[in-house]
């Protein structure tokens, strides 16, 4: 089935007075109707420039966007204003982390639905409030009929995303672009939501793209997985083979930060590289535990297959006549390169993450 | 619930009470209160971890505020070692203060975007005295050390600074006055995954370092589970649930505890994601839910003994009755879901579709209760939802809407909930 959304070579550069920021460089995904896609990685990682450029939602200049990003066989970079509008919150439509900034707080949470529909539809005030109410009662709100009058002040912090969701489903949108959605709510409550957002995938097919730094979210609701760090794809694959075949050092890293029954998370060594000056090589090798010479010269490895065409890591250890087995040892038993890093100085922006007491990485 | 104030404890809080009055009228008169916090007792010992556990708006920050002596409670004690505040003169209750420290959940507006993070971190010293600013200098830079910073970053702003090097700068702070007891707010959920690990890490060493009591409150119980010795799991201002950490999360008793456990995303992309096991919101603590305050919302509910009913059927048939009684569900939403366009749905579509919300059957096994609900639902088409309710009520009461729970202990643990009721004691209402 040939890709809904189709993302390849996308960059995303800021120029800025330290210096030009590759906020995003040689990004590819596909995302296929009826499929999850995760986006994950930390802060920075520019997972959530990724997702807000699929509908150019993020501002340019000063951002500069240079890639194809192909939706339904039209090239959405080189697409109108215009044309861009018939697509950006109706055939792809977003969800932000925090539902506050979404609402306006003047108007009843109907008054929002119905704009928001007959922005898409040609449709009288009254449908368009019999559909708000569906809206409603569809994400979950109880008694939509009577609820669909109030303030958003008046909904609790998961109803409010909800409400969000029901905005954004106004528009039956083919793809649905969620960033950190239940970041800001309770655990409890963002159980319900990625529920909710699961039940809605199986009843309308739309793709979602989900993007989150919490792994533990990706393994309940992802297909597919791309780990980003600093702007770079590390890995892709399928959810099972990220979860139980991780390949690149830095998924492996980050899912050893999640606590688990009966184990310690452990810290990922070493500091986040400053964006404006990021490490040659692999931009992970000056945390990396295996990292060998080669992995700080050149630029970021190519994706090469792990075990299968869809599984691929960004590592040196991978690819023709190499033995990723080396990567199987016990991290602590290699050494780590962060001693030796050139580019380990600690700019403004950077985060310096020390990772234990005592062990600051001062120069 | 007040058991004797044990003697090793650092800090001891018994009987804790914050009621905000609501005021209302030309005469300003208190019309109710909002029980924010309602009868809480704990200890904790130097050097130990009690973690405090529940959703937002069920009182836990409300707790920091009392023991940190920010506010006064309404009724009960909060002492450290043996002295209560509430009897400290002010001069007194100032060095007090010092004994205990604050990490706030955002790192972002803990700090004064103007000041630099060594004016930030010396500030409590300034605000309790310490004049001299070279010493001043000295400790705020061990003190940056201590929390993996460099003694250079004093000079930086907090914009300078990521949100983990914030957080760390944020403890450097609440160290400066040595202080015996510590309260972190959420101090990790606002941070990514990969540095809330660092920062429970450095949690852990500081701990061991200066032998701090901590009082951690969180709604993750990943987390507290990281961090902990003992677990408080606090509902609607009260404590229903406390244990040490591994048996708490081994064997959970308590609902509520099971309900929140159950909501940390397992990752493990082999395991379905599960039914949300908690429906609804904290209601709202103005008005608390009688009886055991988490029957709105628990699946454990207690059917009452004359019906031969199933767990499951009761549950979702008691849900149904809560919905009605808090409106949750209205004849409008009801039938503008069927999708009425020019004519109003039957009754019976009407019944037939609230049964389905609710995940009730079409027809109840047993007949007395089946007779009931239809009744009642035939009641709510009319458009008559009390009626509905109380028909329901009649044959679908509970034990748990009825009395407060007794709490109930057992090696360590203390929980407050009908199904684990204290041995042979015919009375359950406990006094208050």
């Amino acid at each position: 089935m040939a890709p809904l959304l189709s993302v390849s070579d996308l960059s995303v550069t800021f120029d800025t007075d330290r210096g030009t920021v590759t906020a995003l460089d040689g990004f590819d995904v596909d995302v296929r109707r009826g499929e999850t896609v995760c986006l994950v990685g930390e802060s920075g990682s520019g997972k959530t420039v990724a997702c807000e450029s699929f509908t150019r939602l993020v501002p340019s200049p000063p951002a500069k966007l240079d890639g194809t990003i192909r939706f339904d066989g039209q090239d959405l970079l080189a697409a109108s204003e215009r044309e861009l509008r018939s697509v950006r919150g109706d055939r792809i439509a977003h969800v932000f982390q925090n539902p506050q900034g979404a609402l306006d707080p003047v108007y009843t949470v109907g008054q929002q639905l119905v704009e928001s529909i007959r922005i898409h539809r040609d449709v009288s005030r009254s449908d368009a409030r019999r559909r708000a109410v569906r809206l409603l009662d569809r994400v979950g709100i109880p008694n939509p009929a009577e609820r669909v009058d109030e303030y958003p002040h008046e909904f609790s912090g998961g109803m409010k995303q909800r409400a969000v969701i029901a905005m954004a489903l106004a528009s039956d949108p083919d793809v649905l672009v969620a960033d950190e959605p239940t970041t800001a709510v309770d655990v409890t409550t963002q159980a319900g939501i990625l529920r909710l957002l699961q039940d809605l995938q199986d009843e309308h097919g739309m793709a979602i793209v989900f993007v989150t730094h919490d792994l533990g979210v990706v393994a309940q609701i992802a297909d597919r997985v791309v780990v980003l760090y600093a702007g770079k794809v590390m890995e892709r694959g399928d959810v099972v083979d990220i979860f139980d075949r991780p390949a690149h050092p830095y998924t492996r890293a980050l899912l050893d930060c999640l606590p688990r029954r009966g184990r310690d998370s452990k810290p990922i060594d070493g500091s986040f590289p400053d964006p404006t000056d990021p490490p040659s090589g692999c931009r992970f090798h000056p945390r990396c535990p295996h990292a060998v010479e080669e992995c700080s010269t050149d630029g970021q490895p190519p994706l090469e297959a792990v075990d299968g065409d869809d599984h691929t890591a960004s590592c040196v250890y991978y690819g023709d006549g190499r033995d990723p087995s080396a990567l199987r040892e016990d991290a602590s038993e290699s050494d780590t390169m962060d001693g030796a890093d050139p580019n380990g100085e600690r700019d403004a922006g950077s985060t310096g993450e020390a990772s234990s007491l005592g062990v600051s990485d001062d120069e | 619930m007040s058991d004797a104030t044990d003697s090793s404890a650092l800090l001891s809080v018994r009987g804790l009470e914050k009621h905000y009055p609501v005021r209302s009228g030309w005469l300003n008169r208190e019309t109710s209160r909002v029980r924010a916090v309602d009868g809480v007792s704990f200890d904790l010992r130097r050097g130990e971890t009690l973690g405090l556990v529940g959703e937002s708006g069920c009182g836990k920050s409300t707790v920091a505020r009392t023991v940190l002596s920010l506010e006064s409670p309404t009724a009960g004690s909060v002492t450290v070692a043996g002295q209560d505040i509430a009897d400290q003169s002010r001069t007194q209750r100032k060095r007090f203060r010092r004994r205990v420290q604050i990490v706030f959940q955002d790192p972002g507006s803990s700090f004064d975007p103007r000041m630099t993070i060594g004016e930030s971190v010396a500030e409590p010293m300034v605000a309790h005295g310490l004049d001299d600013a070279d010493r001043r200098r000295e400790r705020v830079e061990s003190l940056l050390e201590v929390v993996g910073l460099a003694a250079d970053d004093r000079e930086r702003y907090p914009h300078e600074l990521s949100g983990g090097q914030k957080q760390r700068a944020a403890l450097a702070r609440a160290l400066s006055l040595n202080p015996d007891v510590l309260v972190l707010d959420e101090p990790v959920s606002a941070l990514d995954v990969s540095v809330q690990a660092e920062i429970l890490a450095l949690v852990q060493d500081l701990q061991e370092a200066f032998d701090l009591a901590i009082l951690l409150i969180s709604h993750d119980m990943s987390v507290v589970e990281r961090l902990c010795d003992r677990v408080a799991v606090m509902y609607l201002g009260e404590l229903v649930e406390r244990g040490p950490t591994e048996s708490l999360f081994d064997d959970p008793k308590h609902p509520y505890t099971r309900a929140l456990l159950a909501a940390i995303p397992d990752p493990d992309p082999h395991e379905q994601l599960g039914d949300a096991e908690l429906d609804g919101e904290v209601p709202d603590p103005a008005s608390p839910p009688d009886g055991c305050r988490f029957h709105t919302r628990c699946q454990a509910v207690i059917p009452p003994d004359d019906l031969d009913i199933d767990q499951s059927t009761f549950q979702s048939v008691f849900a149904l009755r809560v919905g009605l009684r808090n409106g949750d569900i209205g004849l409008e939403s009801v039938r503008e879901r069927l999708g009425g366009d020019d004519e109003t749905p039957s009754p019976a579509a009407v019944a037939a579709a609230v049964r389905e919300e609710y995940g009730v059957a079409q027809e109840l096994a047993n007949e007395r209760a089946e007779r009931s609900l239809s009744e009642a639902l035939t009641a709510f088409a009319d458009g008559d939802a009390s009626a509905a309710s109380e028909r329901l009520a009649e044959t679908f009461p509970s034990v748990c809407e009825r009395e407060r729970p007794a709490q109930h202990r057992s090696d360590g643990c203390a929980v407050t909930c009908h199904r684990y009721r204290p041995d042979d004691s015919s009375n359950t209402n406990r006094s208050e």
